[in-house]
């Protein structure tokens, strides 16, 4: 017992002090890291002269006047673009969970012609800039008559063109053992209830995964909503927090600010709702 | 006016859409028009604009009372950033959906106006839009062979605007701006500079508009651009400018090449002369009200340096109004364009937003209600109107690119990583290339 102690005690101390000094350094790099986000959330608490000419963390100036302010500078309230991006990030994260998973088990467990062709092109499709389908998006919603509506910004995600999610989800679906698939065969499901009770259940991690990314990425998506979008009732988050800045004028940075913090709020739950699923889903796909 | 931040990237994308626009509009020959009548008869107008906030809430206002006054018209606006403004206004004209009232810019206009996407306002002119009180000298700023395409919304000049409190507590004396050569402002800034704490400066870096260029072209006779759209300038006087700069840097008129560059990227609101920093720098005069609320300091406006011999500061058109050559209701849009020249209610609204207005008449009426900066600017603008030379043309297609450009070579040129005639060399080639 003794010199199980003696042994164990040393060793335990000799492994602390480096694990001190490795989170002190770590926290050091994390807060030098957020440091941008920290100074942010200072200057919309600071009135709008101050955020430049004293450039600090601390003012005795604090104030909260900017989110008031900054919530009714446009020509809507502020709850109003807040819901409407929540409309467009909600249909985006449902179309994206129902198309990208039937692409993907499509892809990873069916057998069908030029499968090969079809998983290259829809992976090529990744490559595709924005700038270069825009116009001819443009074209074809606007003769649809779907401008100044959601549709052209939710539509497409339940055609499974979001094709980083697709190959996300088929490669974690190949890697399922394909005995539980024909089990379920045996007991008689078919393809849909192979996909519904066998591979979803399965694959939450990388659902959830692409549940975050959708919602992360859409609710900051600025270029598509910015030209489908041009009624400043429809505006979502991001378009109208860009009406704010004007290169040729100045700039009310406190509201703008303020209002950054207020859209931030939402990713920053979501994130840290779903983290452990993102790690895991990311680890288990073999994604890196 | 322009800070132009504007990345190159986007420049080229926004480019590559507008040039996509011809493609797209060719072949498609009957999509769907700018603007539809409502159910009752009703016009329907769409009208766009570039801003921040303020402007925003005060053009909302300018189209509700348009709409009071002319029962059966209707109007809806459509606002964003300066940026995002012309992103969007490409892929608008590339899928045949243009705005058919839209606010746009002299280094634009000729762009839509060759591709055909800006009516000839000609047939208005005198009739649906009143011209009377129009300023002669930018009225037709507009005008590309005998078209009008676009009508100015109000004029500025760029100018050098002076922070009197940090020349009093440098103890050295404002120039008389009448007579005084470039070489007085590098000397009078290098002396600001050496009597000043060491995070004041005399002058803020001038090579990053090519507005500055523009005057400095123009009191050698020169210009960017000739009214044919070429390069209007000699490498000589191109050269002669930036020895300027390298001289300003090397003297320590300005702030090290970092910091300018540093403070370049944070426009307005963190220059010199707005955080305390600077004791000049040049700006437009529909500035000036910003830079004086934000610095808190007595701040004037002087001419240019060297304008006694030839003067080269011109009257420049803030912004233009420009109508839809695929607008269904071209009569009403126009009529809007004269409402927002020519109505004394607008005016009083807009104020200088759009610049001084162009109107003459409402130009004097304005003035007595605008804010003691804006008034300033109004004062200086009438002051030195009768020495000024002519507008320039409008630029070529691709002039929107000249900004960048010219930030580029300058940040070079600053940092040592090239030579001045390196840097004349380039800009030639790269403004050819843009414009070609």
């Amino acid at each position: 017992m003794e010199t199980t102690e003696t042994a164990v005690a040393p060793r335990k101390q000799s492994r602390g002090r480096p694990r001190i000094l490795a989170h002190t350094g770590l926290i050091i790099f994390g807060l030098l890291m957020l440091y941008p986000l920290i100074w942010m959330l200072s200057s919309s608490f600071k009135p709008t002269p101050e955020i430049f000419s004293q450039p600090g963390l601390l003012s005795e100036n604090y104030t909260a006047r900017n989110y008031g302010e900054g919530w009714t500078a446009l020509n809507q309230p502020f709850t109003r673009y807040l819901l409407n991006s929540a409309i467009v990030v909600g249909g985006s994260v449902i179309g994206n969970l129902v198309a990208c998973s039937l692409a993907a088990y499509a892809f990873a467990r069916l057998e069908f012609r030029f499968k090969k062709m079809w998983f290259a092109i829809m992976l090529g499709s990744i490559m595709l800039p924005i700038h270069v389908v825009i116009v001819p998006q443009y074209i074809m919603f606007s003769e649809i008559g779907w401008l100044n509506t959601y549709w052209p910004l939710i539509v497409p995600k339940l055609l499974a063109t979001d094709a980083f999610f697709v190959f996300l989800m088929v490669q974690f679906i190949r890697a399922l053992p394909r005995e539980l698939d024909e089990a379920a065969l045996i007991d008689g499901c078919g393809h849909f209830g192979i996909f519904w009770r066998v591979i979803i259940p399965l694959s939450m991690p990388a659902i959830a995964t692409t549940a975050i990314f959708t919602f992360i990425w859409t609710w900051n998506d600025f270029f598509q909503q910015l030209i489908f979008l041009t009624d400043p009732e429809m505006y979502t988050v991001p378009v109208a927090l860009r009406t704010f800045v004007d290169a040729t004028s100045q700039t009310p940075w406190g509201p703008v600010f303020a209002m950054s913090i207020v859209s931030l709020a939402p990713v920053f739950g979501f994130f840290l709702a779903g983290q452990r699923y993102l790690v895991r889903g990311i680890a288990t796909t073999g994604l890196k | 006016m322009l800070t132009g931040r504007n990345n190159p990237r986007s420049r080229r994308t926004r480019q590559a859409v507008l040039a996509a626009a011809v493609t797209g509009a060719l072949t498609l020959t009957a999509c769907g028009g700018g603007s539809s009548a409502g159910d009752d008869g009703d016009v329907a107008l769409r009208f766009s604009w570039w801003g921040s906030d303020e402007r925003h809430a005060m053009t909302q206002e300018l189209i509700d009372m348009f709409e009071e006054e002319n029962p059966g018209i209707t109007i809806e606006g459509e606002f964003t950033g300066w940026d995002d403004y012309w992103d969007r206004l490409a892929t608008n004209v590339a899928g045949r959906n243009t705005p058919d009232v839209m606010q746009h810019e002299a280094r634009y206009v000729r762009e839509y106006a060759d591709r055909g996407a800006l009516a000839d306002l000609g047939e208005f002119l005198g009739d649906t839009i009143d011209t009377d009180q129009l300023d002669e000298s930018v009225a037709s700023a507009g005008e590309i062979d005998g078209s009008t395409y676009a009508i100015p919304t109000g004029i500025n000049a760029y100018t050098l605007v002076v922070d009197n409190d940090l020349f009093a507590e440098a103890g050295v004396e404002v120039p008389d701006d009448e007579t005084w050569t470039w070489d007085d402002l590098i000397s009078t800034a290098v002396e600001v500079s050496e009597n000043t704490p060491n995070n004041v400066f005399g002058i803020q870096n001038f090579g990053f508009v090519d507005a500055h260029f523009e005057v400095f072209a123009r009191q050698r006779g020169e210009s960017m651009f000739t009214p044919e759209g070429d390069l209007g300038f000699s490498d000589e006087t191109l050269a002669e400018w930036w020895n300027l700069i390298v001289d300003s840097r090397d003297q320590g008129a300005e702030p090290r090449p970092s910091l300018t560059v540093e403070t370049q990227a944070g426009g307005i609101d963190q220059s010199l002369l707005a955080t305390n920093r600077g004791a000049a720098g040049f700006w437009w005069t529909n500035e000036f009200p910003t830079l004086v609320s934000n610095s808190g300091h007595d701040l004037d406006m002087l001419r240019f340096p060297g304008e006694s011999e030839n003067p080269g500061m011109f009257l420049k058109p803030a912004m233009f109004w420009s109508v839809s050559s695929q607008s269904e209701h071209p009569e009403e849009a126009a009529k809007f364009v004269d409402f927002l020249l020519n109505s004394p209610e607008a005016a009083e609204l807009q104020l200088s937003d759009r610049g001084l207005p162009v109107n003459v008449e409402l130009r004097e009426q304005v003035v007595a209600d605008l804010e003691p900066a804006d008034q300033l600017a109004a004062d200086f603008l009438e002051e030195i109107t009768p020495d000024l030379s002519e507008p320039p043309a409008l630029p070529p297609q691709g002039a929107g690119e000249i900004q960048t450009i010219m930030q580029q070579l300058t940040e070079q040129v600053l940092f040592d990583q090239i030579s001045v005639d390196q840097a004349v060399e380039r800009f030639k080639s790269e403004v050819s290339a843009a414009v070609g």
